[in-house]
């Protein structure tokens, strides 16, 4: 009971060091803010569950990042909260904070109009990951990450003209 | 090249913009997650879990009826063979799906393999040995007595089968889109 606990605590402090990550994953990937609500919740459900064969071998940020890519990337966008399941909401409403913060919205705007696993495969470069690990991260093989990035930023340059 | 580098400066200092307004505004609220996600998880794993134990409390309440009546050793054996089938089957659909859950953090062709290997793969091999086994039963019955053969047929193809299987597919079918929207996501490769 006391290791459960213990468990328990350790997850909570991993999700508030990685708060940035898991929510700008999150909010990249959704269109609104409920959506952006669902994938806060999947994701969530999918590190606890894992949180257990976590073995540290990867860092504690590549980890979270791969889980939440992945499940961001594999939602199926029409899908809704899980049936039957509680709520558990981003306490940030970052769709309604655009004029607050317009770079994020702005980069919102360019990211969304990538295909999903473009989005992905842009947020970890701009993370500055090695190709080696992207390609780990996201299940491919290194000469297609580099030739995707070429494709992907060729596409951005496009949006932001 | 320089080009490249000026997006992804600029595309960074619009990251680090997102970064900080979550830093900043908001927290990870641990009562809520321990009230919330910790229930949610709970109630997967009862949703994931009652099906099986339905069909194991049938099971056993038929086997039971079945040798009060006096029915011969040999049909309960295959009933309860063709029952076990079911539950296995239905079992096997719930652990792949956990499996995909759980590896959330493998890549994506990891992930596709795994689907393939804990679902499909397994999931025929189960529906046609499960087949056989009702094909088996079912003769088996219509030797027997006439009568209980056509109450069989009414129990499982009207109102038993078509719910187990839509009980199955409803877990299964998240999973069999996921594994065609990976392999779209992969086509490029």
């Amino acid at each position: 009971m006391k290791q459960k606990e213990q468990q328990e605590r350790d997850f909570e402090r991993l999700v508030e060091r990685q708060r940035q990550t898991i929510y700008s994953v999150c909010y990249l990937f959704a269109n609104e803010r409920q959506q952006a609500d669902d994938l806060f919740q999947e994701v969530l459900i999918r590190l606890w569950k894992g949180f257990d064969s976590f073995e540290g071998r990867s860092s504690e940020k590549t980890w979270v990042y791969r889980v939440a890519l992945n499940t961001c990337v594999t939602a199926d966008q029409k899908h809704r909260r899980r049936l039957d399941t509680s709520p558990l909401e981003m306490d940030i409403d970052l769709f309604a904070e655009e004029e607050r913060n317009p770079s994020a919205s702005r980069l919102h705007r360019r990211i969304s109009k990538l295909h999903p696993f473009d989005r992905a495969l842009i947020l970890l470069w701009l993370e500055d990951l090695p190709y080696d690990e992207i390609a780990a991260i996201l299940g491919i093989s290194i000469d297609n990450v580099s030739v995707r990035l070429v494709r992907v930023r060729e596409k951005l340059k496009k949006i932001t003209d | 090249m320089e080009q490249n580098n000026d997006l992804k400066i600029e595309l960074q200092q619009e990251l680090r913009g997102l970064q900080q307004e979550i830093e900043q505004h908001s927290t990870f609220n641990t009562e809520v997650w321990r009230k919330t996600v910790k229930k949610s998880v709970n109630e997967l794993y009862w949703q994931n879990t009652i099906f099986p134990v339905f069909l194991v409390v049938i099971m056993t309440a038929a086997t039971v009826a079945f040798a009060l009546i006096k029915w011969p050793w040999w049909l309960i054996l295959l009933f309860d063979l063709y029952f076990g089938w079911r539950l296995v089957d239905s079992l096997f659909a719930r652990m792949g799906l956990r499996k995909a859950d759980v590896q959330s953090d493998k890549g994506l062709l990891s992930l596709r393999e795994s689907i393939n290997t804990y679902s499909k793969r397994r999931r025929t091999i189960i529906r046609v040995v499960g087949i056989i086994l009702y094909a088996v039963f079912s003769v088996c019955l219509l030797f027997y007595s006439r009568s209980v053969f056509i109450t069989w047929l009414i129990w499982d193809t009207i109102i038993y089968f078509p719910f187990g299987r839509k009980e199955t597919q409803r877990m299964t079918r998240p999973y069999d889109k996921l594994a065609e929207e990976i392999d779209e996501l992969l086509k490029e490769e």
